[in-house]
């Protein structure tokens, strides 16, 4: 029993060195990966290949949008846990009127198959195209609001919802604090 | 030689771990959406069922009866965070789509059921041919499952083929047709698909041995024997 204990507490060492190395190896590749990921969404969010991205905080979480030197609009980093699993994260991009002007969803871990409503190339998501707080009510339709949910991916949809209104809310909260020039 | 044969009738048809044993079917009828997330799971889980088969294979003579479970878990958990790693370095986008089920190859009862039933009392080279045929097995019935299911389910073949190849691929993702058939995408849709193959294969058995008995007992054949 003993030297079977001892057997086994040698090959999990083994296994996680073998994990560290190959995870130390690895690990500039993957971030490097993500990072040209994170950059591609980003230009396709704003869907402008000229314009540039200034940074409103250090974490890298907002961005003011300028074409040239004129301001076009703002983008943000918007997350929930209220989905079926994990965490979702998104981009969100508003334009001067605070409506918004696109979406893109960065990470999830929703069922594949039924959460991806949420991926990028969804029509689920073109429903939320120019709409603005002002004259929209970030909740399902049958729960009184004005978006329509997936059947099957109830949980998601209702989570994206949320997120967004959240990340209104908070745009609308922050924006007059933002830098204008 | 024989036995090699034996051993890929057995995976790909015989004892085929989807079809017959039907194992794995977490990661079968999940992925199996679109022809290029279903191969992928099948050739990463080919991957897993081959190293995780040699490695249980060369260690047998410690997996004593205590620690067999654990040490076969712990090298199949070990093989899939390595495939998990390099599948992040290398097809990052691939991933950011399937990700969540790479994870989940540990639990699928095909890599375990291959180490417990044959990899931990065979040697190595062995184990390796195994694993390979039952891990085709499981890929060629993956393929045609999450085939038949995109093109009715979706109407597309091909889709994200871009996301492995890059975007030379792209010309091979085509638009079969724009009337897809909602239940076989959904989880449903799955389980009767499955279900439509694992009858056709036994219709197929059935078929082969009701020739084989009409061979053996005709006038001809008895008098050569």
């Amino acid at each position: 029993m003993r030297t079977a204990g001892l057997t086994l507490i040698t090959a999990a060492l083994l296994s996680a060195l073998l994990i560290g190395l190959v995870s130390i190896g690895t690990n500039p590749i993957i971030v490097q990966n993500q990072v040209a990921h994170e950059a591609r969404i980003l230009r396709e969010v704003v869907k402008s290949s000229t314009a540039t991205l200034e940074p409103l905080n250090d974490q890298n979480t907002k961005f003011r949008v300028l074409e040239g030197n004129e301001l076009t609009g703002y983008l943000q980093k918007i997350e929930t846990t209220e989905g079926y699993n994990g965490t979702i994260t998104a981009w969100l991009a508003t334009d001067l009127r605070d409506a918004i002007l696109n979406l893109a969803t960065l990470e999830h871990e929703e069922t594949p198959g039924i959460g991806d409503i949420i991926n990028n190339d969804s029509v689920w998501l073109e429903q939320f195209m120019t709409t603005r707080l002002a004259s929209h009510t970030y909740r399902l339709q049958r729960e009184g609001g004005d978006f329509d949910h997936v059947t099957g991916a109830t949980v998601t949809s209702r989570a994206y919802i949320a997120m967004l209104n959240n990340g209104m809310l908070e745009h609308l909260e922050h924006k007059a604090s933002y830098p204008y020039e | 030689m024989n036995s090699f044969i034996n051993q890929a009738n057995q995976g790909l048809w015989k004892d085929n771990p989807a079809l017959v044993q039907l194992l794995g079917l977490c990661p079968l009828l999940a992925v199996s959406q679109t022809l290029v997330t279903g191969l992928t799971l099948g050739v990463i889980t080919l991957g897993v069922l081959v190293a995780s088969n040699a490695v249980i294979s060369l260690i047998r003579r410690w997996l004593v009866e205590d620690i067999r479970l654990p040490m076969q878990i712990l090298v199949i958990a070990t093989m899939v965070t390595l495939a998990d790693l390099t599948m992040q370095a290398m097809f990052f986008d691939m991933h950011q789509r399937v990700g969540l089920f790479i994870a989940l190859i540990v639990t699928n009862c095909t890599i375990l059921a291959r180490a417990e039933l044959f990899a931990r009392r065979n040697r190595w080279w062995h184990a390796v041919a195994d694993g390979f045929w039952m891990g085709l097995g499981f890929l060629w019935v993956i393929a045609l499952l999450s085939g038949i299911r995109e093109i009715l389910g979706r109407g597309t073949l091909f889709d994200g083929l871009t996301l492995i190849l890059g975007p030379e691929a792209e010309a091979f993702q085509m638009v079969i047709h724009t009337s897809p058939l909602l239940l076989v995408a959904l989880a449903p849709g799955a389980f009767i698909t499955l279900g439509c193959l694992v009858a056709l294969k036994n219709l197929m058995d059935i078929a082969y041995e009701s020739r084989q008995t009409r061979r053996l007992s005709h006038p001809a054949a008895q008098r050569k024997s």
